[in-house]
């Protein structure tokens, strides 16, 4: 039953690149495959179970020498890589800990996911992920 | 580069510093040292790379299919999901292969 799932979750993921589905060996509790979508649906499959809001929240900053660096260039303009690496590594932070909250929800996908984003003092960032913890099916036909 | 900029402003500083004090200079040149040593400490010590803690024991990470170029290196980087722990972790596209 459950090897007969992995080759449905196999194929899935062989048809839609992106998707958490991987032909790879199972043990116990391995429904929890995530999917992280920002549609409300998959195709292919049905919400059996919402399992709630799911949030990952992080507020990162530069240090001293990342401020200063990121002023200087900011004078000759462009791109200010310094914060372009804060807000991709605030990213990277927000969506590992809202995926981590879901898989503690026993979900296997999070839909309707959002970024929001403030500003913290002059040089804090926060990053919220969030969306809805879903238990995602196959659909059958 | 810009770092280094900043590292060699921040030693510049420091070394005015230590020269206002030699000349008698006392407070402006704390003043400065202090200025010279938050520069380069602030720099040398700046911790702004996000790492995931440790990979748990026992971790079989899978590929999830996400890829991403990496806008500081622009490498395509690929992302492992690790079921038990709910764990995700980055590597370099080929890297950290499935179930290590």
């Amino acid at each position: 039953m459950a090897g007969d799932r992995r080759n449905e979750a196999a194929a899935a993921g062989a048809e839609a690149p992106g998707l958490y589905f991987e032909a790879t060996a199972g043990r116990a509790g391995e429904d929890r495959v995530m999917l992280v979508v920002t549609t409300e649906n998959v195709p292919g499959y049905h919400v059996r179970d919402v399992k709630g809001q799911v949030f990952g929240v992080v507020v990162r900053s530069r240090g001293l020498g990342g401020n200063i660096m990121a002023g200087l260039r900011s004078l000759a303009g462009g791109e200010i890589t310094e914060y372009t690496q804060l807000l991709e590594e605030a990213r990277r932070h927000a969506v590992d800990r809202m995926v981590k909250n879901a898989s503690l929800m026993q979900a296997n996908a999070i839909v309707m996911m959002r970024f929001d984003s403030a500003e913290i003092g002059q040089t804090m960032s926060e990053i919220v992920a969030y969306g809805t913890a879903v238990v995602l099916e196959k659909a059958s036909g | 580069m810009l770092r280094a900029v900043v590292l060699a402003l921040g030693a510049i500083a420091l070394a005015a510093g230590v020269l206002l004090i030699v000349m008698g200079a006392r407070g402006p040149g704390i003043n400065l040292l202090c200025v010279g040593a938050v520069i380069v400490l602030g720099t040398v010590f700046e911790r702004w790379r996000y790492h995931n803690s440790a990979p748990p024991a026992g971790a079989r990470w899978e590929r999830t299919g996400e890829r991403f170029a990496d806008p500081t290196t622009g490498e395509t980087m690929e992302v492992l999901f690790d079921r038990a722990s709910g764990e995700r972790r980055y590597v370099r596209e080929g890297e950290g292969a499935p179930g290590k």
